[in-house]
């Protein structure tokens, strides 16, 4: 999850060539109905508006189709990757906010399409990731890849995940761990 | 007496005949080696000191106790992970538990091209069977192998390819198979459970949560070690200085020429941090009709040596090794997203892997940036990415040798293949940075040894040509690639430096 650390926000836009116009994307407003967040989490790094935009790209990285799995936004993924957030070197929760901000208003850059990533269809949104994936813009790739390996991180972390995996979980019977009050 | 980070209520101000810096598989046997001798040692570990009790086994709350970066350090470019431990222990506390002596050829060309003297293997008998003894090195047993690594052997013995089952540091082992994420059990022989206590019982202090910043020299010799006193999370609480008479470096073949970097020292030949290699991997798995649950049982004991023949050829080769992980580590390796990738997901209790781990020449180079961390470059020659998709094509011959219906190599764009599809694909397709995923769980050689002193950074004992009292202990000291993995070898090398250090006693002591 960590991107370049050289990236700067400018660094990363001036990367895809089109820093001007996504720069005048971004001063859109974020819709309310981005995806569905647990407002009540108590997320200590990751903002509002990083949440929601985050929650969203998780929900389609780790979509299952599976009616037995949960969807990301049922579980706890977010706090999880807030509390992973808090234990990284403070430059990656920055370039990390940088990273969502240029993900959510690069479509109309991107697929030409005039909305913002929470706002597009899901099939349109599955489209955008797939040209992130496999752009063949280097730091596009890392972008994604940082985003997905958060998402998975999240996700799979949650024991309701694993049943659908076959997966036993830990042999040990211990209480989670708590982060010391910061 | 092993005091953390929380502990310390002001900033702190030591002192001792020794100094060393990291508690990995260098670190803690020269402290322990020196504390039993009679010297009064300060064992300095930048991460925490958690124990059998802390072991959660939960991916999402191990990671960032036990890995650097949470398992997320890497390259600059980022198209190579790089695994390293972080706590009291190092990464002998997530390790695999492989225990491979170094290899007679690959002393030979350290003493014939890089000039090490007094190391052959008679030379270094002695040491490793002391940490073969220290560690409880011995067999792993057949009915111990999982089956995972049963069906790499299955796939191997059809084939008639070379490999065998190898040893281990464990001791009453539970084969519960959480190795990654920290024994619950004290089964696996770790520095953590062996040479830290015996450290700790001679009367070596250790202090957890002290990050070194800097290492000031004056007047030829190392004077004063700065760092910080950290919090559980990394904040700074406190400041510490400690003074000692020999400095002895053992935070890895990252943090070791970072740290010299950062301080301007012991890099008169400007030799620190480069010729860096990684013993990058590259991964496949095999789906299989029948449960594997390759997380269960001993993880990794079965080691394929059909492609490097060091007696041959010391300087190329590979190895194929077995592999597994858990939900986080397998989703975040596999190709895609969504649906698709949850089809591969669905199979994660039925997925054998296998990686190729190259004995590299390709090279690299840690550099810091401007707050004094490590930038790690590194590229893959164009022979060696050969070899890793010839690599590629035998792990997909061994996994559907012993029956896996279908094979999965994670590039971007997934290469997925059937028992009867053709394995040229990989050579077609290629192994390149950035395409595919890569990791390395071994970094080495940024502060090579030997007697040169306008090639090497450290002479054969791991004493620093500029400055006489500052030694280097850990994977940082190897002149090149080890070609196995390096556990015995990084532990033996730190046992012959103490026993040099214990000598040179009176000259060091100034």
């Amino acid at each position: 999850m960590s991107l370049d650390p050289r990236l700067g926000r400018r660094a990363f836009l001036r990367a895809g060539g089109m820093s001007a116009a996504l720069l005048a994307v971004s001063r859109l407003r974020l819709p309310a109905a981005a995806a569905q967040v647990e407002a009540s989490g108590a997320l200590r790094v990751l903002g509002p508006r990083h949440a929601r935009i985050l929650a969203a790209v998780a929900d389609r990285l780790t979509l299952t189709g599976d009616p037995g799995m949960p969807r990301f936004g049922e579980t706890a993924g977010l706090q999880t990757i807030d509390t992973a957030l808090q234990q990284l070197p403070p430059d990656v929760p920055v370039q990390l906010s940088y990273a969502l901000v240029l993900f959510e208003y690069g479509p109309p850059l991107f697929i030409g399409k005039l909305a913002t990533f929470t706002s597009l269809e899901p099939e349109w949104q599955d489209l955008y990731l797939t040209g992130w994936a496999t752009s063949r813009f280097h730091t596009r790739r890392i972008a994604f890849q940082a985003l997905k390996n958060l998402a998975m991180l999240g996700y799979y972390s949650q024991d309701a995940t694993w049943s659908g995996i076959h997966y036993a979980g830990p042999w040990v019977l211990r209480p989670r761990r708590s982060l010391p009050e910061t | 007496m092993i005091t953390t980070g929380d502990q310390v209520p002001a900033d702190l101000t030591l002192s001792a005949e020794v100094c060393v810096i990291g508690s990995g598989a260098g670190g803690a046997v020269v402290a322990k080696e020196l504390a039993e001798a009679g010297r009064d040692v300060v064992l300095l570990e930048q991460g925490g000191h958690y124990t059998k009790e802390d072991f959660t086994q939960r991916e999402d709350e191990m990671m960032p106790l036990l890995y650097e970066d949470m398992g997320q350090r890497a390259t600059v470019d980022q198209s190579i992970l790089i695994l390293q431990g972080r706590s009291v222990g190092g990464s002998t506390v997530h390790n695999l538990c492989y225990c491979f002596r170094t290899p007679e050829p690959i002393l030979d060309k350290w003493t014939r091209e890089a000039g090490v003297r007094d190391l052959s293997a008679a030379d270094l008998l002695p040491s490793f069977e002391r940490v073969e003894r220290m560690l409880k090195v011995k067999p792993i047993e057949p009915r111990e192998v999982n089956a995972l690594n049963n069906k790499i052997r299955e796939g191997c013995e059809k084939l008639g390819y070379s490999g065998f089952v190898t040893n281990h540091n464990r001791e009453h082992c539970a084969q519960s198979g959480f190795c990654l994420l920290g024994c619950p059990f004290d089964a696996k022989q770790s520095m953590l459970v062996t040479y830290v206590p015996a450290a700790d019982r001679a009367g070596a202090r250790l202090y957890a949560n002290c990050p070194v910043r800097r290492l000031v020299a004056e007047a030829g010799r190392v004077r004063r070690v700065e760092g910080e006193v950290v919090d559980a999370l990394g904040r700074p609480r406190h400041r510490f200085t400690m003074t000692a008479q020999v400095v002895v470096l053992c935070a890895g073949a990252i943090n070791t020429p970072a740290l010299l970097l950062a301080s301007g020292i012991a890099n008169a030949n400007r030799r620190v941090g480069r010729d860096l290699h990684l013993h990058p991997s590259v991964l496949m798995s095999g789906i299989y009709d029948e449960n594997i649950y390759g997380y269960k049982g001993i993880p990794q004991s079965y080691y394929v040596d059909e492609f490097i023949d060091l007696e041959r050829d010391p300087d190329s080769g590979y190895i194929l090794m077995p592999v597994y992980g858990f939900p986080v580590m397998t989703a975040t390796q596999l190709p895609g997203f969504g649906r698709a990738h949850f089809e591969m997901m669905r199979n994660y209790h039925r997925m054998v892997g296998i990686l190729v781990l190259m004995h590299d020449q390709s090279a690299g180079q840690v550099q810091i940036d401007r707050n004094g961390r490590p930038q790690i470059s590194y590229t893959v020659d164009a022979r060696e990415q050969r070899l890793f998709a010839e690599g590629l094509q035998h792990c997909a011959e061994i996994l559907f040798a012993s029956g896996a219906s279908k094979v999965i190599a994670p590039y971007g764009q997934p290469v997925t293949l059937e028992p009867d599809d053709s394995l040229d694909v990989f050579l077609e397709r290629g192994v390149r940075q950035g395409d595919i995923p890569i990791a390395s769980t071994h970094p080495q050689s940024t502060c090579a040894m030997g007697e040169d002193r306008r090639r090497a950074v450290v002479n054969s004992y791991g004493q620093s040509h500029d400055l006489p009292n500052l030694f280097v202990c850990d994977m940082s000291v190897f002149p090149s690639s080890l070609g196995a993995p390096p556990q015995i070898s990084t532990a033996s090398l730190a046992d012959r430096t103490a026993q040099y250090i214990k000598a040179s006693w009176s000259t060091l002591a100034q």
